[in-house]
């Protein structure tokens, strides 16, 4: 029986009807679309990116293979391949934030598990107190809609948190951001980072003064607490987002095994700027918005330099981190936003997207170096391939075992003990406090917590502690 | 061939740090940790457009120019070189004989006293910028020592690399920076003084 579906082409604002017998499949509608896109297309309109198909109601995604007849409802809607390209927004974003952010996309689905690996706040409530503590892993969901980019992503906050704007098993959003002015899921999960670090939270202070609701407050007793310790927490926020490799002083072109590559040209006497091959990633990218600049300035005799490692998508019309050393201007901001610092890098992407300007103080930079992109690997020709072959990739016959692994009977499965975690948790990983991991309890106020999250978190993770980083009394 | 002794480096401050040096590019990406090369726009040019206009043959010649130090950086800055345009040259080989070496001697003792041999360049035409085995050889048996470097341009790919030693070995090719100088003359005259003949 003839099926008739109603399309809905999301990048021409166009409304098709598909006509089809049921075998067709979701591959052949969307070449039909982008027939139809191409046919009526003005010079001056642009179709970028790939077209995917999703479910006009859900905003599932529709696989390629399946057929008119397999389609659940009778609304389907086309649209830029939105789900990939934030899919590789976040992969840059991962990037820059190493190996403290990761995500998933959940199945082939429009949703995707943040993994934060930045410290926040929550509370664990034992039988005679409750305290709050540093935890450092949290997570968020994070859906796509059907006319994403249009409608704004909804967010779901997962993990346990002492937040006055985020809740366990709630929706969240970073207080402040507004989706229209910088629909990108970079500057997004940016802002989310942020407000888990509490460099942008919505506490009320000032609303109560115009009577305004706060409607971000999700939690009171936090707000209150966050007020209280508002400096600690972003001095605290700042530690957490803003850490940078300081290279230790080493002039980049010293580094070990590292090739640069200068773009454009430098003089002597000038700023020389290196940025990071990740960073260079992102500003090019544009899909970061805007952003502060983590790295490290330097000098050594007669050469001022400065070292960009990561970009951190960030609102930066707010306090500027003491630790940035540069501003990245978002597409079409030109580099109106003032720092008050001459000593301070701005990059801005040049209005035809293509090329990237920098600017230290008052000086326009002519040149800057990317990198380090890894020795090069240019010996070729001349020296022969030596190829090693192990014991272990040959077979019982002597025969090449093809990938290298072992067969699945003979495999080593590892072993199974089973542990002693009577101790509790530790605050800061949720990880058994057992005999295989150092742990102790804190001198300052007893709570248990390992070596290596103590080390990590520069403290206690037990926030009333005076050896908490948020603790008030250490700033 | 003439005998080369080990030279210590002399204290200079790397181009970066003085005005006088501008628009530094760069040939290539340019790789870290190993002795830096600063090469002259007009010797860069000069072996560039020499190397294109001989083609299919070789072309070849030696740097002139000074070994350097600065705050532990080390580096050799070339702001001239000697071409050999007697000898013979194939699409695969270059040889310098015997007269082009006398006629170096005789330049660089006349009017560059105080520069170093930095080491030779020669063209590739269409085999990249890595050292062939005879190059390896040649370089192994006259530019051996911690100042010494080996240019080579590729006229087919207009891409220049060198290599130079590290730890013994010969490093992989790697690109390097191009400047111009606002008084050229001056900077071959300071970089003479550096080494007093």
């Amino acid at each position: 029986m003839p099926k008739r579906i109603l399309v809905r082409d999301d990048r021409t604002d166009r409304t098709f009807e598909w006509r089809a017998d049921g075998n067709e499949t979701a591959a052949d509608l969307q070449a039909l679309i982008a027939e139809a896109a191409e046919a009526t297309r003005s010079p001056a309109d642009s179709l970028t990116g790939t077209l995917e198909l999703v479910d006009g109601l859900s905003g599932h995604p529709i696989a390629p293979g399946t057929t008119a007849d397999a389609l659940s409802g009778d609304l389907v809607t086309a649209r830029t391949g939105f789900v990939g390209d934030a899919e590789a927004q976040l992969g840059l974003l991962r990037e820059q934030y190493e190996s403290r952010f990761g995500f998933h996309r959940l199945g082939e689905s429009a949703s995707f598990l943040l993994d934060f690996g930045f410290g926040g706040l929550s509370e664990r409530i034992g039988l005679d107190e409750c305290l709050v503590v540093v935890s450092g892993h949290h997570q968020a969901l994070m859906y796509l809609p059907a006319d994403f980019p249009r409608q704004r992503p909804t967010l779901t906050w997962l993990t346990d948190i002492f937040h006055p704007n985020l809740q366990a098993q709630c929706e969240a959003w970073p207080p402040g951001l507004v989706w229209e002015q910088a629909p990108s899921v970079t500057a997004l999960v940016g802002a989310l980072t942020e407000t888990l670090v509490g460099l942008r939270t919505d506490t009320g202070r000032l609303r109560g003064l115009f009577g305004r609701p706060a409607n971000d407050i999700v939690n009171k007793r936090a707000s209150s607490w966050f007020r209280k310790h508002r400096a600690a927490i972003e001095a605290f926020g700042e530690s957490q987002l803003f850490s940078a490799p300081s290279l230790r002083g080493v002039f980049p072109l010293d580094l070990p095994d590292a090739d640069w590559r200068l773009t454009g040209h430098v003089a002597g006497g000038e700023m020389l700027v290196f940025l990071s091959a990740a960073a260079a990633t992102a500003v090019r990218s544009r899909a970061f918005g805007s952003g502060w600049l983590a790295g490290t300035r330097n000098s050594r005799r007669g050469i001022d330099w400065l070292y960009v490692d990561r970009v951190l998508p960030a609102d930066v019309r707010r306090k500027r981190p003491g630790s940035a050393v540069g501003v990245l201007h978002g597409p079409g901001e030109g580099q109106a936003i003032e720092t008050g610092d001459a000593s301070f890098l701005h990059v801005s992407l040049d209005s035809d997207g293509e090329g990237v300007s920098l600017r230290y103080g008052e000086r326009n930079l002519t040149g800057y170096f990317i990198g380090p992109l890894g020795p090069s690997d240019t010996e070729d020709s001349i020296l022969p391939k030596i190829r090693v072959e192990t014991e272990q990739s040959l077979g019982p016959e002597g025969e090449k075992s093809g990938s290298g692994t072992m067969g699945a009977a003979n495999a080593y499965r590892g072993e199974l003990v089973e542990v002693d975690s009577t101790e509790g948790d530790c605050p800061y990983c949720s990880g058994p406090l057992t005999g295989h991991e150092e742990w102790h309890n804190c001198p300052g106020c007893g709570v248990p917590a390992h070596g290596g999250c103590r080390d990590r978190l520069t403290g206690c993770p037990n926030a009333a502690c005076q050896q908490s980083p948020v603790h008030p009394g250490q700033h | 061939m003439p005998k080369v002794e080990t030279r210590k480096p002399v204290e200079y401050p790397l181009p970066f740090s003085d005005e006088r040096f501008f628009e530094i590019e760069a040939e290539g990406e340019i790789g870290s940790d190993r002795l830096l090369m600063f090469m002259s726009r007009d010797v860069h040019e000069f072996i560039r457009t020499h190397s294109k206009a001989n083609e299919p043959k070789e072309v070849g010649g030696v740097l002139l120019g000074q070994y350097c130090i600065d705050q532990g950086t080390r580096y050799v800055i070339v702001p001239t070189a000697i071409a050999c345009d007697i000898g013979s040259a194939t699409p695969a080989s270059i040889d310098f004989p015997p007269e082009f070496w006398q006629r170096v001697e005789e330049v660089h003792n006349d009017e560059y006293p105080g520069l170093l041999r930095i080491g030779p360049f020669h063209s590739h035409p269409g085999y990249g910028v890595n050292p062939s085995a005879t190059d390896r050889s040649t370089i192994l048996a006259a530019f051996s020592h911690p100042h010494h470097i080996s240019l080579i341009h590729d006229p087919h790919e207009d891409k220049s690399g060198y290599t130079c030693w590290k730890d013994g070995e010969l490093a992989p090719a790697s690109g390097f920076p191009v400047y111009r100088h606002s008084e050229p003359e001056t900077l071959v005259k300071e970089l003479m003084d550096l080494r007093p003949a």
